[in-house]
């Protein structure tokens, strides 16, 4: 198993090279540059910018270097672990995701734990008393909650919250926590906001958690095996979780891994609809704006995470289910 | 309840209630399992063979209810209980399923589950019906391996079903049935989905198995060469009725009834000059439209006239325990004609 993870890691290797080249090579296609846009953002602001001042930011950030030595320097720092510098935020790269990070990835998880602790009991509940009333309310507000845009719910909750509760609309806190050290107060208020993204970002995944679950499970429900083991005398709910649930969640753990780069960035446009202050907004700005070191390190980040994710879900489904050797 | 008998089924009606209809797959299914002694269950496809026996374990699928008849069955503690009375999520009942009653089934592969090793899945059968600590049931599992002819069963009790071919995985279904001694092992056409070489293997070690341990022995198939060689009786089914029954001798030398002659010229000849197979035409009617009078009507080529359409046959004894269900045998035919005389005289 050493020997698959060493070879699945070289393998890597190649991967994330050719994906930073297509990266870099992408993000420089449009016309302009972050440099033309910190202009244009600057003029807008009725600041005058003069001639020099715009060739020192080119020649400060290289951009009239040709671009294979661009690329080089981009992936150099890449591996030294410098993300690189945005232009547009006039910020380390580095710094961005660095204060970012922290609630993207307690939002994303908050999301993904709502997902699991709703989706899972009622697809199984819906799959065991398939055609019950249950089932069919339970798949009417699925097929609801799937079909309803994210940004719109964020919006009604956001004025329902509002209306009716006094949060404060958008982001993690209150004006009043706001910069103010972390006190039980302030986690107080962070749980009163934090509701919102996790029932918009987990409504669309639960729904449709749901609905694989329950398909999932009434597939194995019919697998020959599980009236061998009713034959054998085993009681039903102990029967259910052992044979058929055993096997219906494998496709779940073995696609566990590809939350990974979801958990990293978050969803941007419930992101830029709620105001979080997460990766995902700022991933959109940069490649609205073409800050290409910003938006270039935010993709290969999410890629590598793609790739390692990969993998986790492979060894993942190898440790589940015996079927799956790895030679 | 006869002294000699394991189990009695005695006018069977099973019923699915489902959003297309009523489905009527068993009419009237009567049959006896003497202890020790084995049966055959015979008839094609959808004639109600593995309801039968899902009935006896009450492991029907959604909808199935038992709405008349009665099931009963002689308990290890010598209790004559009737399985049709049962709640099927009781506790007795699931006493009796792998305890006392034991079912192997047709496809092995898909039998066992592939993410769990054999001996996790033969060993939860005492687990439930025993109380044997982890080191007995090993000890038990690892010998039940051996005994149907497993080589190294210490070793290949870990394993998972997908690394046993199709005849090994066989045998291990018949080590988990036979796991907690049974009384009353059912095969549900355990030999279908093997290889022919595989076959008369697995049937053996069935049969040696069923002496040894005296069980009494149901064996479903839809092939008739397979009976001639295991069984004692057979019951014949067609659309949930036993429409013949007969030691297997006499079955084979004396059929009776035109369903039962049409499955045995059914049976391909291995001597004399190449012909045809012959069939049986037409294919069994949807268990939710049973045919008025006697349900093999429609197929059948001996048909006496209209009261095969009119009126039901009931079982006819010819003797030698050898028991029909036609009016070829019966009274009825010669009742009837005589009526019409009688008509025509007045």
């Amino acid at each position: 198993m050493l020997n698959y993870i060493a070879r699945r890691l070289l393998v890597m290797i190649p991967t994330l090279v050719a994906i930073s080249m297509l990266v870099f090579f992408l993000i420089q296609l449009p016309p302009g540059d972050a440099v033309t846009s910190r202009l244009a953002e600057l003029q807008a602001e009725g600041k005058d910018v003069s001639e020099a001042q715009i060739a020192a930011l080119r020649a400060r950030f290289h951009l009239d270097d040709p671009m294979p030595m661009q690329y080089l320097r981009w992936v150099t720092g890449f591996l030294r672990g410098d993300l690189g510098y945005s232009i547009v935020n006039e910020q380390p790269v580095n710094t961005l995701v660095y204060d970012r990070l922290g609630y993207t990835v307690l939002i994303a998880i908050a999301c993904v734990l709502f997902t699991w602790v709703i989706g899972f009991p009622i697809g199984f509940y819906s799959a065991i008393r398939q055609y019950s009333v249950s089932d069919y309310t339970f798949t009417i507000i699925a097929f609801l909650g799937m079909a309803t845009p994210n940004f719109l719910l964020a919006l009604a909750l956001m004025y329902l919250g509002h209306r009716y509760f006094g949060i404060t609309v958008g982001g993690l806190f209150s004006p009043e926590y706001m910069g103010e050290p972390f006190s039980f107060g302030k986690f107080v208020d962070l749980l009163k906001h934090l509701w919102i993204p996790m029932v918009v970002v987990g409504m669309a995944g639960t729904a449709g958690l749901v609905r694989v679950m329950r398909a999932n499970l009434l597939d194995e429900l019919q697998k020959p095996y599980v009236v061998t083991a009713r034959a054998k005398g085993v009681g039903n709910l102990k029967l259910i979780f052992k044979y058929p649930v055993r096997i219906a969640i494998n496709p779940f753990i073995s696609t566990i891994g590809w939350m990974l780069p979801m958990i990293f960035s978050g969803d941007a446009i419930v992101g830029v609809v709620l105001n979080l202050p997460t990766i995902g907004p700022l991933l959109l700005e940069a490649l609205m704006t073409q800050d290409m070191f910003l938006a270039g390190s935010l993709i290969m980040i999410m890629s590598t995470l793609t790739v390692v994710g990969t993998l986790l879900s492979d060894l993942a489904l190898a440790a589940l289910d015996p079927r799956i050797r790895y030679d | 309840m006869k002294a000699e008998n394991m189990i009695e089924v005695e006018d069977l009606f099973l019923r699915f209630y489902r959003d297309e209809g009523v489905i009527k797959p068993l009419n009237g299914v009567s049959f006896q399992i003497p202890t020790g002694k084995s049966i055959g269950v015979v008839g094609e496809s959808g004639c109600g063979k593995t309801m039968t026996a899902y009935s006896l374990l009450r492991i029907l699928p959604r909808g199935g209810e038992i709405v008349r008849g009665a099931l009963r069955f002689r308990r290890k503690n010598g209790e004559i209980v009737d399985l049709a009375q049962m709640d099927p999520d009781g506790k007795t009942i699931k006493q009796i399923r792998g305890g006392e009653i034991a079912m192997i089934f047709q496809e092995p592969m898909t039998a066992f589950s592939p993410v769990h090793t054999l001996y996790n899945q033969i060993s939860e059968v005492l687990r439930i019906h025993s109380d044997m600590d982890e080191h007995a049931i090993r000890k038990r599992v690892v010998e039940l391996l051996g005994q149907v002819g497993i080589p190294e069963p210490e070793q290949r009790a870990d394993a998972y079903p997908f690394e046993f071919s199709g005849g090994m995985r066989q045998r291990a279904m018949i080590a988990m049935a036979l796991a907690s001694n049974p009384r009353l092992l059912i095969a549900d056409e355990p030999t279908t989905a093997l290889d022919v070489t595989v076959q008369a293997q697995v049937l053996r070690l069935i049969k040696e198995i069923q002496g040894r341990f005296n069980l009494s022995l149901m064996l479903i198939t839809h092939d008739l060469g397979v009976v001639a060689h295991m069984v004692d009786y057979v019951y014949v089914m067609y659309m949930g009725e036993v429409v013949e029954a007969a030691p297997v001798a006499e079955l084979f030398a004396n059929p009776q009834h035109p369903y039962t002659i049409d499955l045995l010229h059914s049976i391909p000849k291995m001597t004399g000059p190449k012909e045809a197979l012959a069939h049986i035409k037409g294919t069994v009617p949807h268990g939710a439209a049973l045919p008025p009078g006697c349900m093999f009507h429609p197929r059948c080529r001996k048909r006496v006239g209209e009261t095969c359409w009119t009126r039901e046959p009931g079982m006819t004894d010819l003797g030698n325990e050898h028991y029909v269900r036609c009016f070829i045998h019966s009274n009825a035919v010669t009742d009837i004609s005589r009526e019409a005389e009688e008509i025509t005289h007045a």
